[in-house]
């Protein structure tokens, strides 16, 4: 696989600002389970409940989902 | 030649040139109808909708005085080794993080989590830490953002924005 050249990194501005959802996903990912530290907890499609995390740090947003996973 | 002979090539010529045609949509309805055994074969072999094309992820931070630095691409696929083919322990990496970005696309669709849910989720925490991580911040960064760009095409590459992130605290 080619990495985005500088070229192509210098004129992202205008790719993001219309982006948009593709539909190309394979169905063998509807279920996927990504084996990480917390592989009890690591169902990909669960948020714990929570919403929003709009500027909380990522050392935030990772202590909010296990509050919330241990109140379970 | 025998009979036999010519015959059993003219099967397989007729099967090969079935196939062929069956690899385009527009034989493809005609062909299915008489395809009850499976036996015409599609390229797409046992992947129905094979990935067609390669992810990117990017990463941008925001100084202390509101300036936005320029996107940096996260490196995702460390380059192949010599004897890749035979052990090549790495690309588990990449494969997580392929898959994470498949996810978080798949996740989107959800209307219980939907983008603002996507914080909380592992795929998206796992590609945030990881970019982070990956990239060195800019001098006076104190937040940071990733996108998900997808590109198809060999020469003239189309690059789509999938996924964009909120801004984060570095």
């Amino acid at each position: 696989m080619i990495g985005l050249t500088e070229v192509e990194l210098a004129g992202l501005e205008p790719v993001i600002d219309a982006r948009k959802m593709t539909s190309d996903v394979s169905d063998k990912y509807e279920n996927i389970v990504i084996p990480i530290g917390n592989a009890g907890e690591s169902q990909a499609g669960d948020n714990a409940g929570l919403k929003g995390g709009e500027g909380m740090s990522l050392d935030a947003l990772m202590r909010l989902r296990q509050s919330a996973l241990n109140r379970r | 030649m025998s009979l036999v002979a010519i015959l059993a090539y003219s099967i397989v010529i007729l099967w090969l040139v079935i196939t062929l045609l069956a690899q385009h949509r527009h034989f493809q309805p005609f062909i299915n109808a008489f395809n009850a055994l499976h036996i015409i074969p599609r390229w797409t072999f046992f992947a129905p909708n094979p990935g067609v094309r390669d992810y990117h992820l990017v990463i941008r931070d925001r100084c202390s005085d509101g300036r936005l630095a320029s996107w940096k691409s996260v490196p995702v696929y460390s380059p192949r080794p010599k004897f890749g083919y035979f052990w090549n322990p790495q690309k588990r990496s990449s494969k997580i993080l392929n898959d994470a970005v498949q996810a978080i696309k798949l996740l989107l669709k959800r209307e219980n989590i939907g983008i603002s849910g996507i914080p909380f989720t592992v795929p998206y925490l796992l590609l945030l830490h990881y970019a982070a991580h990956a990239v060195p911040p800019e001098p006076d960064a104190v937040e940071f953002q990733i996108a998900i760009i997808e590109s198809s095409g060999h020469d003239a590459r189309t690059l789509e924005c999938s996924f964009l992130s909120g801004f984060h605290g570095r």
